[in-house]
């Protein structure tokens, strides 16, 4: 009993770091939202996705698993202001192929089972999103993605999606996740803002342009608790040698050579489109509709450029690791 | 006999020569099982339950090697009679859940917070043990100040059976050694959250993200490699006792370098590099390409714009020249 008393004299001690009041669960709070629905009066009413660091490990490890099949999961989590804060993520029974990931019956009980043997040992929070994978075609939502999401806002507000790429994530070493609601049927957005340039692979490019006014990106950020800062801390004292000795080139041979192999695609795309070009302007001259071929001809190669600079650029630091290692292990000597 | 004796014998060492190994998820996990229940139980003030979370840890087994990739919460209740008692049925059934989303898994044991096992872990173990022959209790320190540890706040024990004259078996605790094992996905999401936390890293380039992990790498290195120095200077000097299988440790360390510097590696190398400087090339060529396109058309207009019609066909020639 001893263990008990030195804890609880710790916890008064330390009593509740700022940090961790995230991980309280009120529930007349969030009642109380539910009921008010603010989402319902603005549909960009929600600007921010905050994910604790079980919840994005989880994720990341599931869709890695899952290699090139598309996986998915569910998240919990609750509302606080116009942030969506998810708790946990579990993975669910279903498996995707390509864009066309569905969370048939079978999901779904698994979900509401989960949820209510959550509840038996202290996680009270409701289900507030689904999260599944893109390996390799980047963060963004399909046509199936949109009606998925948007018949989850319409039953389960408030809902998000988080869609993650294990592929580039691990190529570029950093988590590549996006976190997205869709707007209303009957909502225009006023202007689209030009998102960030992000390549896609030629097969599914089709399906990116349609329903990219369908939906918004919400900023995501990361939090932990003060006891996971320690253990994270002290974890790097222990996997530190797992970043010294990664191979990225060898990790993502495949993947590159799949990201090479689809630029050469594109490269003849645009070769198509710049012929297509270069005679309009022969044509056309004194009309203005040199702007206009500017936009489908040099479009097409700034994006060849900008994938083939992404591709060198992640090679680079690839072999830039495996340099200082052998001026480490082998040259220093 | 105190209650810690009982249960569990400091000076034995596990002898089953497992090899364990534990993926950082799994602390995670149970660090924010147990910051949800610290944070859920704070108003309800002092209950006469002691506070504590019971889990299972579940991955996949082969001989003798265990690698321990996830953990799940248990409920539990609690009496004064029988101590802690887990729920069965919600053990099986999510069990059971389990299976269905990753089938590999097996149970591999069980989790709690503590510094020392009791007797009441003991009681706990035991009921395990139907449903694993041989289960492991993770046991995490909460009551460690990360800040100041060296290690993780946290131990992997095994039981032993002891024969005892006249008392029967004996069921005790013994330590035994892991290791942190992570995967390149599982390695990056941690650095992820990790540095978010640290500072609001601001997004910069990709480059200096990759060189900053490299550079903390190394300079972990750095200061393993000043500790070693420090001992071996102390030794010599004879401020600290020669330990002689410490010695051979690092005399084995030193020997290792250089690591690899066989003309087949340094083929290989050099190859690897130079597809990768070839790589580059062509990207920056690509990019070339696009800017001078750019640069035709810009001049295709201002020129078609100045001498509407007249003049403009030569400069279209140097544009369908280019291309």
């Amino acid at each position: 009993m001893q263990a008990q008393d030195a804890f609880k004299t710790f916890a008064l001690n330390n009593n509740i770091s700022e940090v961790d009041n995230i991980f309280a669960y009120d529930n007349a709070q969030q009642q109380q939202i539910m009921k008010e629905k603010p989402w319902t009066k603005d549909p960009n009413h929600f600007k921010k996705v905050r994910i604790s660091a079980v919840a994005l490990v989880k994720m990341v490890m599931h869709a890695r698993s899952g290699g090139s099949i598309e996986v998915m999961g569910l998240m919990q989590g609750k509302v606080v202001g116009d942030q969506m804060i998810v708790m946990d993520a579990f993975a669910l029974p279903v498996e995707g192929t390509e864009t066309r990931v569905n969370a048939a019956q079978e999901g779904y009980e698994y979900m509401v089972d989960y949820v209510i043997k959550g509840k038996e040992v202290g996680r009270l929070e409701n289900v507030i999103g689904w999260y599944h994978s893109h390996p390799g075609y980047g963060c963004w939502l399909s046509g199936i993605d949109v009606s998925t999401q948007l018949l989850n806002q319409t039953y389960q507000e408030p809902f998000c999606a988080v869609v993650i790429d294990p592929n580039r994530t691990i190529s570029s070493g950093a988590v590549s996740l996006g976190a997205f609601r869709t707007y209303p049927e009957s909502y225009t957005p006023p202007d689209v803002p030009q998102s960030e340039y992000q390549s896609i692979p030629l097969n599914k490019i089709e399906d990116f342009g349609v329903h990219a006014n369908r939906y918004y990106e919400m900023d995501v950020d990361y939090f932990t608790s003060a006891m996971d800062k320690g253990v994270l801390e002290l974890l790097w004292n222990k996997y530190w040698v797992g970043t010294l000795s990664a191979n990225p080139i060898l990790a993502n041979w495949d993947y590159t050579a799949r990201q090479i192999a689809d630029l050469a695609d594109k490269i003849e795309q645009s070769e198509v489109a710049l012929s297509r070009a270069a005679p309009m302007m022969i044509g056309e001259v004194g009309k203005k509709k040199g702007g206009k071929g500017d936009a489908s001809s040099g479009g097409e190669l700034a994006k060849v450029s900008k994938d083939g600079c992404k591709i060198g650029v992640e090679s680079l630091h690839g072999v830039m690791a495996q340099v200082l290692k052998n001026v480490l292990f082998n040259e220093g000597v | 006999m105190t209650n810690e004796n009982a249960a569990y014998d400091g000076t034995r060492e596990s002898t089953s020569g497992f090899l364990v190994t534990l993926h950082p998820l799994v602390i995670l996990n149970i660090s924010d099982h147990f910051t949800r229940m610290r944070m859920q139980s704070q108003d309800v003030g002092s209950s006469s339950t002691p506070q504590t979370i019971f889990g299972a840890i579940i991955g996949i087994q082969s001989g003798r090697e265990i690698e321990i990739f996830n953990s799940y919460e248990l409920p539990y209740k609690f009496s004064r009679e029988q101590g802690f008692v887990i729920d069965n049925a919600y053990f099986l059934a999510k069990q059971e859940k389990f299976r269905e989303v990753f089938p590999k898994y097996d149970l591999l044991g069980w989790y709690s917070i503590g510094s020392t096992p009791t007797e009441m872990d003991l009681a706990v173990h035991k009921q395990i043990l139907e449903h694993n022959e041989s289960p492991l209790f993770l046991q995490l320190n909460p009551l460690i100040n990360p800040a100041l540890a060296k290690d993780l706040p946290l131990c992997v024990y095994e039981s032993v059976v002891d024969l005892v004259e006249g008392n029967g078996n004996v069921m005790k605790f013994a330590k035994s050694k892991y290791k942190i094992e992570t995967g390149e996905a599982e390695r990056i999401a941690l650095d992820h959250v990790a540095r978010a936390s640290n500072a609001d890293a601001d997004r910069g380039s990709s480059l200096v993200a990759n060189l900053t992990g490299q550079k903390n790498a190394i300079k972990m290195l750095h200061t393993r490699v000043k500790v070693l120095k420090a001992y071996i200077r102390d030794v010599e000097n004879g401020t600290l006792p020669r330990d002689h299988e410490l010695m051979r440790q690092i005399s084995a360390i030193v020997q290792r370098l250089p690591t690899m510097n066989s003309l087949e590696f340094k083929e290989e190398f050099l190859t690897d590099y130079n597809d990768i400087l070839l790589g580059t090339y062509l990207a920056s060529i690509t990019k070339g390409t696009h800017t001078m396109n750019e640069l035709v058309e810009k001049i295709n207009i201002v020129s078609s714009e100045r001498k509407s019609g007249k003049g403009a066909r030569g400069m279209s020639g140097i544009s369908s020249f280019l291309i």
